[in-house]
């Protein structure tokens, strides 16, 4: 083989799987950025990051629910009947604020008629970097340029496993529902051993941290919320906070962040509750979050919580300043005064979740 | 930009590739040279604008110290005295300062703030190119170059943030050579070849295993004895591959425009001894510090107890070299102790201890050395070290599923096993296969200077670049990008 013929065979066989990847993931398109599936070819929801892009792009919608992957069991049909609208999900589950203002932010730009966002501000999200992204977003998709769209075109995870899946789908004709897209609770059990498993009890903190130590952060975080609640006072914001488990509450006690997270609570009243167009909820102050059975986790609750959120926020109005005094007697009798050793078994408290790690005889 | 990256690949490279030749075609030599330069100083911005500055000042600075070196007779040594220590005063500034601030600050017991200054992209490589080129000019082992010769030669843009550190001798030459005005089917065949294993070096390999390791020195606390060892064993590998594949593409890149650079990387895994490791580990830093460094402190004349002192020297000032924090120069010198034991024993006896058994040694030293190098400081390092001997069990299920990358989860359909175990064997299996293709097969540097083209080795590379290339999308970073 000649030098000359080899060149040519290697541009020209490259160029070819290029145009062939290229092809593939532009027709079926599983993350829905030039079209919604069409023919037989079924969408398979399985990747909020990559997709929630298209469905914003392509869907239809007049409302938005968006958050962290507390939000990701919320039944979109569940706020269309509450709520008389058609919803779109936009979770990200390991989000961080700037993920949601992202994704918010090109949600407006592709449908400025939004009537109603739902926006879960989680207490963790809130005291973290804006940018404090544990999972990568990707941004290409997030905007209408086409010359980033390579990462997309010719990208092997979504060549081999978005696509894959989809093509899997149409072949055994397997439908996916988008009230079920995204959804993970049918994977665990929500109950007390399992709630547990995972935590590892923080030591009492040996340094009192301030209550302002977060402020900047937190300045910063509610900047941003309130930017897009100013940019559109035509849309009702239904803001929540979700409620974390009581094992939450026993992290900041003992790491001493629990005086921040007070003040933070506190500013989530004040600073938002004086917008017209803002419904703000808070979820912590629920005696439902004593009970480790609703959890999987330190935050993540069960399917029925959700619900639950979603049909009080459409039955009632959000708190106003004067809800600030119930919230701090609901955490100076009930988190102030909780017997958390209760809630730990007696093995667990001998092998801490970081002991079990490494303890494979366990 | 990256070489990893689609801009680079689809239009960078392609555009490059096809102005410098047409305007050689039209008879415009030094329009080429300028219009490389420019494509050059784009590259560099792109990576970081704020550094241009930098880089053109330290060109137009060595080029205008070169010519005063080579026009007077009386005042050479001078002048070039002046201009090292130009270029160490910059690369001090930049790179050093906050960290000799800081420890002195720390001897005297007093606080210091770090003054906020950026670190320009490829500083150590530019500026240790362009010492050489001084002290050749001083040394009348320069020539005359043209301003277009000399700032290409100091800004190309395949080495000018990671290296090799080319000399002004092997690289002007071969931009003046009339043949190398033409495309060229035989280098553009090897150099697209050789960037296309690179690449797949870098994303495929490298980044997979750099995902692992990054798990790792997040977690040192959860890491039992099995998963230290992955983690360390990782690192290593990651950096073969990610230097390898760097290697391979400033090469290859470098074949397109007819320019051969000279080897930086030579199978270093394969060595035997620390000293035969550093003939194969970035070969051009070596040949820098000898060259610029080891003779002028009087090189192995002086008897054996200055020869290593001079040894010594060398592996402390290329530990700082790589950065600017202790874990580097622990790591230089814990380098430089072993090459004076190689050396102490070399002069004993001749005896040699089997390969297997030599490289075994060699590959574990080199394992260790790297934690420090990886570590964020030395507590880590031995935090890391402790784990080592924290207790049997399985493979963190954390660290090993950073190694279900997309091809490897397409095998999940014929292997039925439990999830866990699975990807406990892709890990095991992934390492194994990184470990023995850096230890045994050919490296492609020396494949390039024996390159025939056959349609199996054509059709291989086909998939391996198409498969790199649609392994780019995802954030990563060169490790040897900010030395």
């Amino acid at each position: 083989m000649s030098y000359r013929k080899y060149l040519k065979h290697l541009i020209l066989g490259v160029l070819s799987l290029i145009l062939l990847c290229i092809g593939t993931i532009v027709v079926i398109d599983p993350a829905f950025q030039y079209h919604m599936p069409f023919g037989n070819i079924k969408a398979v929801y399985s990747n909020e990051r990559y997709q929630n892009s298209g469905m914003t792009k392509h869907f239809e919608y007049d409302s938005v629910i968006v958050g962290s992957s507390v939000t990701s069991n919320f039944r979109v049909s569940w706020f269309n009947e509450l709520f008389d609208c058609k919803t779109l999900k936009l979770s990200y589950p390991g989000g961080c604020l700037s993920d949601f203002y992202t994704a918010l932010s090109y949600a407006f730009e592709k449908n400025p008629n939004i009537e109603r966002v739902f926006w879960s501000l989680d207490p963790k999200i809130l005291m973290s970097y804006y940018n404090a992204e544990s999972t990568p977003m990707p941004d290409y998709l997030y905007n209408d340029s086409v010359l980033d769209d390579a990462k997309y075109v010719l990208n092997k995870d979504v060549l081999v496993e978005l696509c894959g899946e989809s093509v899997l789908a149409t072949i055994t004709g397997q439908e996916y529902s988008i009230d079920e897209a995204f959804t993970w609770d049918s994977q665990y059990d929500f109950d007390s051993p399992q709630a547990l498993w995972g935590y590892v009890r923080p030591e009492w903190s040996e340094t009192v941290i301030s209550a302002d130590a977060y402020d900047d952060i937190v300045n910063e975080n509610l900047d941003k919320i309130t930017s897009i609640i100013e940019s559109h006072p035509e849309t009702e914001f239904y803001l929540f906070t979700p409620p974390y488990s009581i094992l939450y509450w026993d992290r900041v006690t003992r790491d001493g962040t629990y005086p921040a997270v007070l003040k933070l609570f506190d500013r989530l009243v004040t600073d938002l509750t004086p917008y017209e167009n803002v419904n703000y909820y808070c979820f912590a102050p629920e005696l439902y979050i004593l009970d480790l059975n609703n959890y999987i986790d330190e935050v993540h609750f069960s399917p029925q919580i959700n619900r639950k959120i979603a049909e009080y926020m459409a039955t009632y109005d959000g708190v106003d300043e004067s809800s600030i005094l119930y919230m701090h007697t609901f955490f100076k009798d009930i988190i102030e005064n909780f017997d958390y050793e209760s809630l730990f078994p007696v093995i667990l408290r001998e092998k801490p979740a970081k002991h079990r790690v490494l303890d494979s005889s366990y | 930009m990256l070489f990893n990256s689609h801009f680079f690949i689809f239009l960078f490279l392609p555009l490059s590739v096809i102005g410098y030749f047409l305007l050689h075609k039209i008879g415009k030599p030094q329009f080429a040279k300028c219009f490389l330069f420019a494509m050059s100083l784009w590259f560099y911005a792109a990576n970081d604008i704020r550094s241009v500055p930098v880089l053109i000042l330290s060109i137009l600075v060595n080029y205008y110290l070169g010519k005063q070196i080579l026009k007077t007779s009386s005042h050479k040594k001078l002048l070039c005295i002046i201009g090292i220590l130009l270029n160490l005063g910059v690369l001090g500034v930049f790179k050093y300062l906050n960290f000799f601030m800081e420890n002195i600050s720390f001897v005297f017991g007093q606080t210091y703030t770090p003054i906020s200054l950026i670190l320009p992209l490829g500083i150590s490589f530019f500026t240790f190119q362009q010492i050489s080129y001084l002290v050749d000019c001083k040394n009348d082992g320069a020539v005359n170059y043209s301003l277009s010769e000399y700032a290409l030669f100091a800004s190309f843009f395949p080495y000018v943030t990671s290296g090799p550190i080319a000399f002004h001798s092997e690289i002007i030459p071969q931009l003046r050579q009339e043949k190398n005005f033409k495309p060229s089917a035989c280098n553009l065949s090897r150099g697209l070849t050789a960037f296309a294993f690179g690449l797949f070096k870098k994303v495929v390999v490298a980044d997979t295993l750099g995902a692992a390791v990054n798990y790792g020195w997040s977690n040192i606390d959860l890491l039992n004895a099995p998963s230290a060892l992955v983690v360390i064993l990782s690192y290593t590998l990651q950096l073969y591959f990610d230097f390898a594949g760097y290697s391979d593409m400033a090469s290859g890149i470098a074949l397109c425009f007819n320019i051969n650079l000279p080897i930086n990387f030579d199978s270093p895994y394969k060595a035997r001894n620390i000293s035969d490791f550093w003939k194969r580990w970035h070969m051009t830093m070596t040949r820098f510090f000898t060259r610029y460094v080891y003779i002028p402190l009087g090189g192995s004349r002086n008897g054996l107890a200055k020869t290593c002192l001079n040894t010594l020297i060398i592996f402390l000032i290329s530990g700082l070299w790589h950065g600017a924090a202790w874990t580097f120069v622990l790591w230089g010198l814990l380098h430089g102790i072993a090459m004076v034991i190689s050396r102490l024993i070399s002069a004993k006896t001749d005896k040699h201890l089997p390969y297997p058994l030599a490289w075994l040694l060699t590959f574990i030293f080199v394992n260790i050395c790297w934690v420090f190098f990886r570590a964020p400081d030395i507590q880590s390092a031995f935090n890391l070290f402790s784990r080592l001997t924290s207790g049997f069990g399985a493979i963190s299920s954390e660290l090993t599923q950073n190694f279900l990358t997309t091809e490897v989860k397409l095998f999940r359909f014929f292997i039925p096993i439990d999830d866990s175990l699975f990807a406990t064997l892709s890990c095991v299996i992934f390492i194994l296969l990184a470990t023995l293709g850096a230890s045994f097969p050919q490296n492609m540097q020396r494949r390039l200077q024996n390159f025939k083209p056959t349609k199996a080795f054509c059709y291989s590379t086909i998939v391996i670049f198409f498969w790199a290339i649609i392994s780019l999308s995802g954030i990563s970073t060169f490790i040897y990008f900010n030395f």
